[in-house]
């Protein structure tokens, strides 16, 4: 079986995300129209056609998602050259921006308000299919014939708990948008699905389909990581095999799982570098050298020049955001903090609960990504920043949908065994209802305050 | 019944603390200040209709309408020899004893550096003002009045906006140039005024959620009893 998502699951899906999806549009309509950060009228003066600005729908729902980043995105999308206009715009991923160019291009509609539209319906369909994968991702990674925790039938309900509890993730808030982390989510799910399968088969008669599979992982991973450049931690995946790999070699003689985890770490890692140090070297150091990153070269031979001390990214990220070991780390960013805090419990107490308490082996890459992207918010982002980018990472979804899997299976022991008796929560449980009770609250709030243009964003 | 008042309360706290940071933080393209007009303070001029020799770009207070049109657009003029420039902002027909949040606001799409915002009360029959922070900027001059002005000051910087990729002539010659939004609101137990709708929505969805919440845990509840 490659595929277990059947007609039921997915009617359900769809209709829970055009449920939720319905109910944040309304939430921005009726907001009040006047936004606290005024800046969008400008915005719009800049971009937009006068005559359209101020229309019904325009005035109470799209100007609305004109908001924090979603501001360089569209400036990206409808001014006249793809490439981005000042060195900071350069972090607003260029891929993404011109994915959106290459579909309106097709339509011959450069119209600024349908632009906007496009932008939005593509990130909600990416967000829809990036929660199909993760349902057979869920699936594929849990149906494990040898693990005693969970049968085919507890897979599938995991799968759909899973993949309800990633259309109402902390993001959401930010995904009715133009913003460009669906697009790394789908491409992380679909490397981390097709790796799976490729897993799954490559000891496996079907080995071509395996090796087909676990390259095309590769495209994804490259996908999500020029999208945005954290998903490079994804490579640790590769890391992961290449070292399985080399000590199953001595049993199994199968090449391929060495060779395979080099190829595909390298071409990550290659395609990477290229987008992260070569085309913005070329870009923006060639023809004048007055931009400081441009001095930072490591190496001052040729076709080694573009290698920089840090990557274009993290050097704006640091020289316009502030971004830096600890810099974040001040009494009035504590707000911040607590904004971010439920994602960054909830995400460490999946790390221990997937090493610890109910261990697979096939999922210790992903608990080292998670951990290594915990680290990285905690000492060198901006800590909120969390709640919108922890999404390509599935570990605490599953974390939530396992915990209440289990509570449901015991509340259903319980009755059959001693009427009446309460069931005891655990920790974990006890950190997934209130996590639930969170998302709750957030998810409208968040959806309100990015439409009225208020922190935290 | 336990969860709902405890529900309740947390978003309170959280609503709190957003506005908090409002106040707060100088945030993305945002930066506001509040001011305190004292009881006693002289009535300014309702219209600076003698502003002849330098007129100040003024906001006219407006007490009838909504808190957000007491708002003007100033357009920055983009320079390549002087990218750093000090304006002022002139606030007629406040009311005594009241307190109001400057807020300025700019798009992203032109990045601008806005730093030292301000304000200054001048005093009757003054005809210029040293720049604080010494000799960069020249002194101002006014129109010599009767009646102590109320003004706001800002360092607007636009040099980041020159390091235009798509070459400088673009920049200055073809597209529009910056503007900034500066509003003057009138604030109500320390609040915004326009800020309260959006308060009102925020704690009627907030209520709205718990309360749905509540009674779907509820109703679960006396399902898997019943069952």
């Amino acid at each position: 079986m490659l595929f277990s998502l059947s007609w039921r699951p997915f009617i359900k899906l769809t209709s829970i995300f055009i449920t939720l999806r319905a109910i944040q549009y309304a939430l921005l309509f009726f907001a009040p129209t006047a936004q606290f950060d005024t800046s969008t009228e400008l915005l719009l003066s800049s971009l937009a056609p006068d005559s359209d600005i101020d229309s019904f729908w325009n005035r109470h729902l799209w100007n609305k998602l004109l908001s924090w980043d979603s501001v360089y995105f569209i400036k990206g999308m409808t001014q006249h050259s793809s490439e981005p206009q000042y060195e900071h715009e350069y972090a607003f991923s260029p891929t993404w921006v011109k994915l959106i160019r290459l579909i309106v291009s097709k339509q011959n509609n450069t119209e600024f308000y349908h632009i906007l539209k496009v932008g939005i319906i593509m990130n909600n369909i990416i967000f829809f299919v990036s929660t199909l994968l993760l349902y057979e991702l869920t699936f594929q990674t849990f149906r494990n014939k040898k693990s005693i925790h969970y049968s085919i039938n507890d897979s599938l309900k995991l799968s759909n708990l899973s993949s309800i509890f990633f259309i109402c993730s902390s993001c959401s808030g930010f995904v009715i948008s133009i913003y460009s982390e669906p697009l790394s989510i789908l491409g992380s799910f679909a490397g981390m699905l097709l790796r799976e399968l490729s897993l799954n088969s490559v000891l496996s008669s079907s080995s071509t389909l395996g090796n087909l599979f676990y390259i095309g992982s590769c495209f994804g991973f490259i996908l999500a990581a020029i999208n945005r450049s954290n998903c490079i931690l994804l490579g640790v995946f590769y890391l992961f095999d290449l070292i399985h790999g080399l000590k199953e070699f001595r049993k199994t003689r199968i090449s391929r799982m060495i060779t395979l985890p080099i190829l595909c770490g390298t071409v990550l890692g290659i395609t990477f570098i290229w987008s992260q140090y070569y085309i913005p070297y070329n870009r923006f150091c060639t023809t004048s050298n007055d931009m400081e990153w441009c001095q930072t070269s490591l190496f001052h031979i040729w076709g080694l020049k573009q290698i920089t001390k840090t990557s274009m990214y993290s050097y704006i990220q640091n020289e316009y955001w502030n971004v830096g070991i600890f810099k974040y780390w001040t009494i009035n960013n504590l707000p911040n903090f607590l904004i971010g805090l439920p994602n960054f419990i909830c995400m460490v107490f999946s790390c221990i609960y997937f090493s610890k308490i109910y261990p697979f082996n096939n999922m210790k890459p992903l608990i080292f990504v998670c951990s290594l992207f915990l680290c990285i918010i905690l000492v060198l982002a901006h800590f909120q920043i969390i709640n919108r980018i922890n999404s390509f990472i599935p570990l605490h979804v599953w974390y939530i949908a396992d915990r209440l899997l289990k509570q449901s299976r015991r509340t259903i022991t319980n009755a059959n065994e001693e009427e009446g008796k309460q069931i005891v929560l655990t920790g974990d449980d006890i950190i997934v209802k209130w996590y639930i009770r969170w998302l709750i609250i957030w998810i409208p709030l968040q959806t309100i305050l990015f439409g009225f243009f208020l922190p935290p964003a | 019944m336990q969860f709902l008042p405890s529900f309740i309360r947390i978003s309170f706290y959280l609503l709190l603390c957003i506005n908090g940071f409002s106040q707060i933080f100088v945030i993305a393209n945002t930066e506001s200040i509040l001011i305190s007009i004292p009881k006693d303070f002289p009535a300014t001029r309702k219209k600076n209709e003698d502003s002849t020799i330098n007129p100040l770009p003024h906001i006219l207070l407006n007490d009838t309408a909504p808190a957000y049109t007491n708002k003007l657009t100033l357009d920055i003029p983009v320079q390549n020899h002087k990218t750093k420039r000090k304006y002022y902002i002139e606030l007629l027909n406040l009311q005594n004893n009241s307190n109001y949040q400057i807020k300025l606001c700019w798009s992203a799409i032109h990045p601008l550096i806005i730093d030292n915002l301000d304000w200054h009360i001048i005093p009757p029959y003054t005809v210029h003002l040293d720049s604080p922070s010494g000799n960069e900027d020249p002194l101002y001059h006014f129109d010599p009045v009767d009646y102590p002005r109320i003004i706001v000051s800002v360092n607007i910087d636009t040099h980041l906006f020159l390091k235009n990729l798509h070459g400088r002539s673009a920049a200055i010659g073809k597209e529009k140039l910056p503007q900034i939004n500066i509003s003057v609101i009138k604030t109500f137990l320390g609040i915004p005024m326009d800020l309260y709708p959006i308060v009102t929505y925020i704690t009627m969805v907030v209520i709205a959620m718990s309360s749905i919440y509540y009674c779907y845990t509820r109703s679960e509840t006396k399902l898997s009893i019943v069952s």
